[in-house]
């Protein structure tokens, strides 16, 4: 049976390869079916399919899911085809967020395996960002460590981590927190949505220096964006509060002010539930996508920033079919942006790419698709090539082969 | 097939047709099904999340005009799962909503319920449809201030 289905998926594969002329190259797809992945096949929504990967450099490839309160880590060396057992991170359970724009990150890097979440705790909106790191190959990780940091017990809301790691040991994570905006109501103050803050470790994750805002006023449940210059500096994206409701995406490299990205204009007392995504090339230049519900043109767009300097957004994916959620993948000459799209039956990711920096781009293409409940599209490096990571309750876990970098 | 089994098929039956009491389960076609309900009459159907925190600033809202405008139907559903109905229940009942019909989204796949209801909904929530009497709909992302509101129940309310 489950051979039957990776067979379908080979064969599905072939078409896509005709509409996929420019790689030119045969793009395997497995279907991720030993043990570890059984239980994740059987979840019926899209909150358990939330999931990350990351390859090491060895090529093989981890994955970080959520099983019964626990983040649980495994690893594949055939591309997904079979995964190791999972190994807990978390040994006690906690309740944790998930699913839309909530997901367990992980990445691999220097020979450790990075690993962060959101607990949630028993207020509405409320969480803490957890952390923990494995410096034996996955077989253990470290006792998670909370950290926000607060002095005060009250301000109990951070959300929406992204984690950031270099081969050095140095990681960086962001996240969404409210306790100016706590204090400023304990004051009787009005405070416009919430803060971003960032905490670094260059240690490989075993302390972490003091928790340092990037900004105030930021969106409340859009999940964050993170980057690193050339110089290694954490680069966050977000969407921001400008004036009281102008929900739309600002930036800022660690110790500089923010800088706005998008001057969408989407005025709006509403949660969008969708951030946007960011890629850094070698040459620093950054890329950016995201969304905006603005009544005049909705949709994804990209742009590009170098030096400050913003290129003109370029509208992406087909508003009518809820172009959406997106990430974005630089390395060398080569830009990706994968998308999800959904006419009413089937949802489909959508593919572009660039082979000069972001400047030009090819026609999109549909390189997955499924009729049941699906995951965001992640974009990957590792082995030399790109890879479309893909979730879904009717295939599984995909690896869709993007092409050689 | 033995009697039991008929009272079990019976019993299976009555549990998927609702989710709980007081919280029904939102799948495909069920908008159609409150629109037959509601037929020739003007309501309010509003769609909210637990994690959407100007949700709980409309609920406010919506307490008010049950207060003020008791005949007016308003109408939640959660985004949510039905395995957060306790949560969603509590949530109403501190807002003092309990009156209204609740609902909660019901299919693995949020987006082909979400398409469903108005493919030019992107997901921001709340999201509030204003149903007159003909059913001509206003959609409205983001809480609604009360005035605007009032407004229209002015010139839609019998």
């Amino acid at each position: 049976m489950r051979r039957y289905r990776c067979r379908e998926l080979l064969v599905s594969c072939r078409g896509v390869c005709a509409v996929w002329l420019f790689m030119a190259i045969a793009m395997p797809v497995f279907a991720a079916h030993d043990h570890a992945m059984q239980h994740s096949d059987a979840q019926k929504n899209a909150a358990a399919l939330a999931i990350s990967a990351s390859f090491d450099a060895h090529g093989r490839v981890w994955l970080a899911r959520v099983i019964d309160q626990h983040v649980v880590v495994s690893h594949s060396d055939d591309l997904g085809k079979t995964f190791s057992m999972p190994v807990q991170v978390n040994a006690v359970p906690e309740k944790i967020n998930l699913g839309g724009e909530y997901r367990p990150k992980l990445v691999a890097a220097g020979g450790r395996i990075y690993v962060s979440w959101n607990q949630g705790l028993p207020q509405r909106y409320s969480g803490n960002i957890r952390f923990a790191v494995s410096t034996n190959q996955g077989k253990s990780f470290t006792t998670p460590l909370t950290v926000n940091a607060d002095s005060d017990p009250d301000s109990y809301s951070h959300r929406f981590d992204a984690l950031s790691a270099d081969e050095n040991g140095n990681v960086a994570i962001a996240w969404i927190d409210k306790r100016a905006a706590v204090a400023a109501q304990r004051a009787g103050e009005k405070y416009h949505g919430a803060a971003i803050y960032i905490a670094e470790s260059h240690d490989g994750g075993i302390s972490f220096g003091s928790n340092r805002k990037l900004a105030d006023h930021s969106c409340e449940c859009c999940r964050l964006a993170i980057a690193r210059d050339p110089d290694g500096t954490p680069v966050v994206m977000w969407r921001q509060l400008f004036e009281s409701n102008i929900r739309d995406f600002a930036l800022a490299r660690v110790g500089e002010p923010l800088q706005r990205v998008a001057t969408d204009g989407w005025a709006i007392d509403a949660c969008p539930h969708h951030g946007g995504a960011m890629a850094i090339d070698k040459n620093g230049q950054r890329h950016l996508i995201w969304f905006t519900g603005v009544a005049s043109a909705p949709g994804l767009f990209y742009r590009r920033m170098n030096a400050g300097k913003l290129t003109s957004p370029y509208a992406v994916g087909d508003p009518q079919r809820q172009a959406g959620h997106p990430a974005v993948l630089a390395e060398g000459q080569r830009v990706f942006v994968a998308w999800k799209e959904f006419d009413g039956n089937t949802t489909t990711i959508r593919v572009m790419l660039s082979s000069d920096h972001g400047a030009n781009w090819n026609k999109p293409a549909t390189l997955a698709s499924t009729r049941d409940a699906a995951d965001y599209p992640l974009l990957i490096a590792g082995r030399g090539h790109a890879w479309l990571v893909w979730h879904t309750t009717e295939h599984g876990l995909q690896f869709i082969d993007l092409g050689s970098l | 097939m033995h009697r039991w089994q008929h009272w079990l098929g019976l019993g299976m039956l009555l549990l998927n047709s609702a989710v709980h009491a007081d919280v029904q389960a939102f799948r495909s076609g069920s908008l159609q099904q409150i629109l037959t309900a509601h037929h020739g009459k003007p309501f309010i159907l509003s769609y909210w999340s637990l994690s959407c925190t100007h949700c709980a600033t409309e609920m406010t809202t919506f307490a008010q005009l049950q207060q003020r405008y008791p005949h007016l139907p308003i109408i939640l559903v959660s985004t949510d799962s039905p395995e957060d109905i306790p949560e969603l229940l509590q949530i109403v009942a501190q807002q003092g909503l309990t009156n209204t019909e609740q609902w909660v989204f019901a299919d693995s796949s949020v987006e082909k319920l979400r398409y469903a209801i108005d493919r030019h909904w992107y997901g921001e929530l709340p999201r509030t449809y204003l149903y007159a009497a003909n059913h001509q709909v206003t959609a409205i992302s983001g809480a609604i201030p009360i005035e605007k509101l009032e407004a229209w129940i002015q010139q839609h309310l019998p």
